[in-house]
């Protein structure tokens, strides 16, 4: 069976351009095409009426906003160490489930009652269990996922939660660093289907991003260990070539 | 084939917005393929494509005067998806289907017969419009095709750089697959 190396390589290597005379053609067009004059912006003038109608939707907008913000739906979030627990929030960000998706976190989080608070208090639990269990060594990392299809408010929850995390990880001496990404829900659920954790897909994603000749299927059989050796030796080597 | 650079296409469409068509034709040169790529993946007919093609070049000499002076690939990225856009919605409603006049690039048919290889070059990328979802199909010819990076094509399309990687990859696993299931 061709690998997905042989199927890329065919693609690239197909014979796909336009008809030679194409070029042709299109010069000789362009020779009788003559630019548009492009049109100076008019200056918009409201009527008072219109000023006092859009005053009136601004309000109405902010007053929407102003109500959304306490209602957001953030999908959850992510803890990756070695331990990976999943967060699902409502949309007012309160902890409403929390998935363990191996033993580790069974064994540490489930005597811990995590459901009905804010995620920017469920997360320094997390992370005092963590180090109490001796998870949070030197050179830990910890990975923050935000799972949700709307990528802006993702965005500043993952920076609030990391900003929180460090710290908190500061004020209690704890030696460990933080990753963050964003998944749609579309992503996970397919990178539940595979059975790989959104850490191990981070650090998938940011070795192909150093060296796109590997493939998805093959960084993903191998240890977060291998992957870790992997990607210092590719980090090493671009940070040489720089 | 490395993605066309954006001071290069610059360059070239400031030389056209001061006359020269020369600089079109080396404009061509640079971004057809690539373009090419965007839309066959729209029409996945040549005929179709090429002249989808040819309107974005003219649009682009017709239109020179808005270009800012920067980011150039991507403006004509856009004129170019905005023209496939156009055409297909004309196309919906003009044409009834006519089977006689499919213009559709078919050396190989999977479906009608279990024992077809592929491997004419040309097939593979048939295979692909037959098998895979537009969406899938249009991330695989710009980028395997047409050498769009993932990240150009997630700025392009409003997508995360990992949701593009991961919808390539899954494209890119279907046709190892249905090409597998081809017998020799």
């Amino acid at each position: 069976m061709k690998s997905e190396r042989d199927v890329e390589a065919m693609l690239k290597a197909a014979s796909f351009t336009p008809k030679d005379s194409l070029k042709t053609e299109i010069l000789k067009k362009a020779q009788s095409v003559s630019a548009a004059p492009v049109p100076k912006p008019k200056r918009a003038f409201l009527t008072v009426k219109q000023l006092s109608a859009l005053a009136a939707c601004l309000l109405l907008v902010g007053i929407l906003l102003f109500g959304g913000i306490r209602y957001e739906d953030y999908g959850s979030v992510c803890l990756d160490v070695n331990p990976s627990v999943e967060l699902l929030l409502n949309r007012f960000g309160t902890v409403h489930t929390v998935i363990c998706h191996n033993d580790d976190a069974q064994t540490l989080f489930s005597e811990l009652a995590l459901s009905g608070k804010s995620i920017e208090t469920a997360l320094p639990m997390l992370l005092d269990t963590l180090n109490t269990a001796g998870y949070l060594h030197d050179g830990a990392e910890v990975c923050l996922t935000a799972v949700s299809n709307h990528t802006g408010k993702a965005e500043k929850l993952l920076e609030k939660l990391s900003n929180e995390a460090e710290k908190h990880a500061a004020e209690k001496g704890y030696r460990v660093s933080f990753s963050t990404q964003i998944l749609t829900k579309e992503e996970r659920e397919y990178l539940k289907e595979i059975g790989v954790s959104p850490a191990k897909y981070r650090l998938i994603h940011s070795i192909l991003s150093l060296d796109s000749s590997y493939t998805f299927d093959e960084l993903k059989n191998l240890s977060m260990k291998d992957l870790r050796a992997l990607w210092k030796e590719l980090s090493k080597k671009e940070s040489q070539k720089s | 084939m490395a993605h066309p650079d954006n001071p290069t296409v610059d360059r070239c469409l400031s030389e056209i917005k001061n006359g020269s068509m020369d600089s079109l034709a080396v404009l061509y040169d640079i971004t057809s393929k690539p373009l090419y790529a965007l839309t066959y993946s729209y029409f996945k007919n040549r005929e179709d494509a090429e002249d989808a093609l040819s309107d974005t070049y003219l649009k682009i000499v017709r239109e020179i005067g808005h270009f800012q002076g920067q980011n150039g690939f991507n403006w004509i990225y856009t004129i170019c998806k905005n023209i496939c856009l156009n055409l297909l919605k004309r196309k919906k409603r003009e044409s009834a289907v006519d089977l006689s006049d499919e213009k559709t690039v078919n050396l190989l048919d999977a479906k009608d017969s279990a024992e077809t290889v592929i491997e004419d070059e040309s097939g593979i990328i048939a295979h692909a419009k037959r098998h895979l979802k537009t969406h899938e199909f249009e991330i695989v010819m710009l980028h395997a095709v047409g050498g769009f990076l993932f990240k150009d094509i997630a700025k392009l399309h409003g997508k995360l750089e990992a949701t593009v990687r991961w919808q390539y990859h899954n494209a890119i696993k279907k046709l190892q697959k249905l090409i597998g299931e081809v017998i020799l």
